[in-house]
Order: structure tokens, then sequence, then C-alpha cells
């Protein structure tokens, strides 16, 4: 092995950790979870107080700021640019509230994120005295999530995505995209554990004495529940704090070996919410569990979700097939984004041009059916079409759930019947595209 | 844009079901760009952790600008090196012209109920964590004239407020449980350090228009 091969192949370990593609899933749903401590952070931690960080009479107004905390360091605030008067500061602090809202259920996702990373930002520097290490990685997750796909998968970016696309082209499953600003937040959470590991080593009641617990478990003003009775003794308090130090020591090094990554991650799991159990520290702790979604391999994932539909399937609702027809791209793309919202995987889809008699299971009468309607088989043999398999649906599908009720109401059920109906006797002179090769012209051009 | 499968043929559901589009690809130039720029925020981050060296010291002018612009200041050295061994609260004393004073008590999170502590956490980061703290003291005068103004009383003024660090030292862990101190039975804030004592000067009041709200909402 010359030193150039070495460099070769840690370029190409370099590049593999990067740049190789990977499912957006991860990061998508560290991103719902990000959005929602924002709101968080805004809603219930800000406004609480919200005059005397940003009102016209703040304890430090922003003159202060500039001239005894900035001190010429280039501090980026946009609430600078806005006119005078709290009324102006009062929008702002809505708007970001707004953006977190559209980042967390994925709505223009890279523009709401990037706007929601420079409005919390500028929140922030405004008024930086009552920032914690919490505000510190809220900022720098949400720049990762401005710059990742997070809104490739569980968001409504995909959903309107899927409506426009035919799967029969791109398939069902998230695209796959290069992970570097995961990679970049996986990477900054191990700097953290690093950084925190390292100089807690410095401290002789950690190292030596191996009493810090004792002591960060008696600071009143941060304290919530009672500690355990039975932990509350010097030789427990001695190995909570040496544990506390292993965890933190495999959270920056072994939680990139794939035989210790879970093991550490349930340790890490365990040292956070033995804090949130013990200390009012709003944020961090949550913020810091949600980054180790990241560090879920993808097929982990997906094998987790498979096993909870599994359990679904045989416990709570058996799925249902759902008989479309593949040559009409309105029904393509409507089955689409009914699969996309279905996330128990309660609709089995079958293409009725293509499926077999014995799969398709209906009597001659109902076939012919299929012509003018999509057709839903529940688990006890009913046959379901149109309007009504769609309300079945609805009540299986957890996004829809909160339309089940409504379409039950007496003038509504009618409407959408004949809505329904009306449509999808006139689909192709409304959306043309039929195509009985398999492919519609308006599937390809798309 | 997802990039599309090479054949147009179309997939069955099944097939669908097992397939992801991959999205173009980064080109060489986008990669070493952001190599440089990975490269640069973790060095950048290792640097600003070191202990005060003469390198550090060096070099920081020039790695922490960029830090502070795009965001990236962090600190986790929390509970660390040393946890602090004292629990306290912060009061101040506001004296008036006529000699009279009254004692303001910033919030007492020790007092607080849970849900109310939880919200208000940021109120305890900045009268707790950073003000009587070194690092902060050059906002002592702006919240010392905060205060002056919130207590104003034309016919006697403030002159002079008083922060006071109401301290007491957590007592340390025995092997002996009789002497064990456990976290309901805390000793109380005795001991009264001055902080530090803001004059109040009549520019520090002339602005205080009369509706101005309380310290605390």
């Amino acid at each position: 092995m010359s030193i150039k091969d070495d460099i070769n192949r840690l370029r190409q370990g370099w590049q593999n950790f990067w740049f190789a593609p990977a499912s957006p899933v991860p990061m998508a749903l560290f991103r719902i979870g990000l959005g929602l401590v924002v709101i968080q952070c805004l809603v219930v931690h800000l406004l609480a107080d919200w005059h005397l960080y940003y009102g016209d009479y703040a304890i430090v107004p922003i003159e202060d700021m500039i001239s005894k905390y900035w001190r010429g360091d280039p501090y980026f605030d946009l609430m600078l640019l806005l006119p005078p008067g709290e009324e102006w500061r009062w929008y702002f602090f809505w708007m970001t509230a707004v953006f977190a809202g559209m980042m967390t259920i994925g709505l223009f996702t890279r523009v709401s994120a990037v706007l929601t990373f420079l409005c919390l930002m500028s929140l922030q520097h405004h008024f930086l005295i009552n920032q914690n290490a919490g505000d510190n990685y809220l900022r720098i997750a949400t720049m990762c999530v401005a710059l990742s796909n997070a809104g490739d998968a569980l968001s409504l970016d995909s959903l309107i995505k899927c409506i426009r696309q035919d799967w029969r082209i791109t398939g069902f499953l998230a695209p796959l995209s290069s992970p570097w600003a995961q990679r970049l937040l996986q990477v900054q959470i191990c700097l953290a554990y690093y950084h925190t590991w390292v100089a807690k080593m410095a401290g002789e009641t950690w190292w030596n004495k191996g009493t810090a617990v004792y002591f960060a478990t008696r600071y009143d003003d941060v304290m919530r529940f009672p500690l355990p009775f039975i932990l509350d003794n010097y030789y427990c308090i001695q190995i909570l704090t040496w544990g506390t130090l292993v965890v933190e020591f495999a959270l920056w090094s072994l939680i990139w070996f794939r035989a210790t990554r879970y093991w550490v991650l349930l340790a890490g799991l365990g040292l956070h919410l033995g804090i949130e159990y013990c200390m009012n520290l709003p944020m961090f702790e949550w913020l810091f569990m949600l980054t180790y979604f990241l560090f879920i391999y993808p097929e982990d994932l997906e094998r987790f979700w498979s096993g909870v539909v599994a359990f679904v399937h045989k416990h709570i609702a058996r799925p249902s097939k759902l008989m479309f027809d593949g040559s009409c791209i309105v029904c393509v793309r409507t089955v689409g984004l009914i699969h996309h919202l279905d996330i128990f995987k309660l609709v089995n889809l079958i293409d009725f041009r293509t499926a077999t008699t014995s799969e398709l299971g209906l009597e001659p009468a109902d076939r012919d059916r299929l012509e003018s309607e999509i057709l839903l088989a529940t688990p006890s043999g009913k046959i379901l079409g149109g309007f009504q398999a769609f309300r079945y649906m609805t009540g299986r599908l957890p996004l829809l759930l909160a339309l089940f009720p409504l379409l039950y109401l007496p003038i509504v059920a009618q409407l959408g019947e004949l809505v329904y109906r009306t449509f999808a006797a006139n689909r192709f002179k409304i959306l043309g595209g039929r195509c009985p090769q398999g492919v519609c012209q308006t599937a390809t051009s798309s | 844009m997802p990039d599309q499968s090479p054949s147009l043929k179309p997939m069955t559901v099944q097939e669908a079901l097992e397939h992801a589009p991959r999205r173009t690809p980064l080109d060489k130039t986008w990669m070493a760009v952001l190599s440089v720029f990975f490269a640069f925020y973790i060095a950048d981050c290792l640097i600003w952790f070191m202990d005060e060296c003469p390198f550090k010291e060096a070099v920081v002018p020039y790695t922490h600008p960029p830090m502070i612009a795009f965001g990236w200041t962090q600190y986790w050295s929390l509970f660390c090196p040393e946890v602090r061994n004292v629990i306290y609260h912060e009061t101040a004393v506001v004296t008036f012209q006529d000699g009279s004073t009254r004692l303001y008590e910033f919030p007492r999170f020790d007092l607080m109920s849970e849900r109310e502590h939880f919200k208000r956490e940021k109120l305890r980061k900045m009268f707790l964590d950073n003000m009587p703290w070194p690092g902060y003291e050059q906002f002592l005068p702006v919240f010392g004239r905060y205060i002056a103004r919130a207590n104003d009383n034309p016919s006697s003024r403030p002159v002079q407020v008083t922060f006071v660090h109401n301290i007491c030292n957590i007592p340390e862990p025995t092997l002996d449980m009789s002497k064990w101190t456990y976290r309901a039975r805390l000793p109380h804030h005795t001991v009264k350090d001055v902080k530090f004592v803001f004059q109040v000067r009549k520019p520090d009041l002339d602005e205080s228009p009369s509706e101005e709200p309380a310290l605390i909402p």
C-alpha cells in the first residue's frame, strides 16, 4: 500500500461520508421535531416576557446590546431594518412563528427553513443575554435543516410533488440525495459532546471526587422532580457522575461505529431523560435527543416502521384493496397521493388493467364499475366505490382523519358523491391522458 | 430535481413501492467547495473550544467573526470544568431621595411552580445565570436604570440601586447519611453579598414615561 493509495482511500471515505446518496427520512423526522421546539421557544418561552426583551421599554435596549455585547462584531439582525415601534417587532416575531410552522409541516420547506433560521438568529442577536446552550443548538440545527433536503419526505412539499408526478416513473420512495447537511449536524453534536467531555475531565468534582452530580442536582433554581431515594447517596452519585463522563465520551467517539451506535444512543437517551427529569432546562435535552434520529440507519428506521405497520395490521386494522385505472393519469396521481398519506399501509394498491381476475376478486358487475370509478374492497369483503371509498379511507388515513366525520354530514355526502361521479365520468375530457399501452402522454411529459 | 429512472418503462405498483429516485449528484466543484467549508467549520469550532493560549489568541480574530456572522457561536462547557457549589437568588435595594428603601426581588425560581418555571426559563437565564456573574457586569448599569425607572416616584425619586447576591454554599456530600443534604432540605440563601451599586442620575429617569411596564409582567 502506497501513501497515494492511503490518500485515495481517505478521500473516498470523506466523499462517501458527506456525499453518498441517502434517504432524507431521518432529516425529515428531525425537521418536524426541531420545528416544534422552535415554536415552543417562541410561543412559550419568549412570548411569556416578550415586552421585557423586545418591547419599546425592553430591559436592555438594542443600543445597549450593540455597545455592551456586540462591540463591533458582525452580529446578524434583520430587526435592525424594521421601522421604529414595537408593533413591527411583534409582527416579525409572529412571522418567525409562521415560518417555523411552515418548516414543521414541510411547506416550501427550503425557503421556510432559511427564513426561520434568519429570523431566529435575528431574534436571538437582538436580545442575547437570555440565551442558553439550547438556543445555540436551535440556531445551528435550523441552519443545517435549511441546507438539507429535509423537505423531500414527510412534508406537504412531497405531497404536492406526488400530485404532480407519476409514481410509475419516479417510484414511491423519497428521492435519495447527498446528506451533507445531516452529516454536518451529526458532526456538530459530536463536537458539543467532545467539548463538554474535555471541559469536565479538567474538573475535580467530575473526575477525582465524582461528586458533580450531587451539586448539579441541588441547584434550587433549576430543580424539577425529586431524585429517586435509591440514587440519593454518595456511591450512586459517584456512579452517576462517572457514568456521565463515560456516556459523553461514547457520544462523540463510539457513536460512529455500527456495532456500538445504538447502545451509545440508548445510553445518551438515559442521560438526557435523567437530566430532563431532575432539572428544568427546557429545549436543550429534547434537541439533543431529537438529533439522535440522524444517527439511525434508514434501513433500520424502515424495519422499525414495518414492525409498527405489521402490529397495526394484526391488532388494529386490516388493509383494504384499492383498485384503480392504471391508464388514467388522474387515478394514478390520486392513488399516489393516497399512498403517501397512508402511513400505516392500510390501502393496498391494485391496477385493475394489469391485475388478474383472482387478484381483483370482483364480481363481473363490479369489474365493470372500475371503468367509471375507483373501487375499494374492505377487509370484510364489502365493495365501496367512488366517494364512499374515499370516505372509508379518510377513516383509515391518520392525516385525513379530521375529514372523516364531516364526510358523513348529509349534504356533504350527497355533494361529494355528485362531484366525484361528474369528475370521474369526464376525467379524460378534463385532463386527457388516456393511454392503453400503460404510460399516458401526460404521465411521461410530467 | 430528482433523477428519473433511466428507462421510461412504467413500474408496477410493487416495483414503485421499492424504488427511490436519486437527485442529481453534486459535481466535483461543489463537493470541493463544501469540503473546504466542512473542514473550516470543524476547525473553527475546535479552535473556539481550546483553552486560552497564544495560538488561540492569534487565530481567533480571524476565525470568530464568521462564527458570529453565520450563527455558529456555541458554548458546551455546561456544569464544567467545576460545577458551582452555591445556590442563590438576586435582590436589589432601591434607595429614594427621602432615604426610604424598597426591596425588589428578582424572580425566585426556587419558589415558582413547575409550569411557571418552565415558561419563564429565559428570565432565569438572564437574571440568575448571567446577570450576577463575570462577563455580564457591563449590563448591571442597564438593569439598574430599568429598576430605577420601574420604581420611579415623582415625590421621592430613586437615587441608588444596590444589587445583592443572596447566596449559600451547598454542604459537601458525606458518606454519613445522617449528615447527607437531601434536595428537599437545602439551606436558605442567607449570606448577602453586594455585587454592584448603581447611582441613579437624572437622565436615567427622564426618559421614563409613566406608562412604562413593571419589571415583571
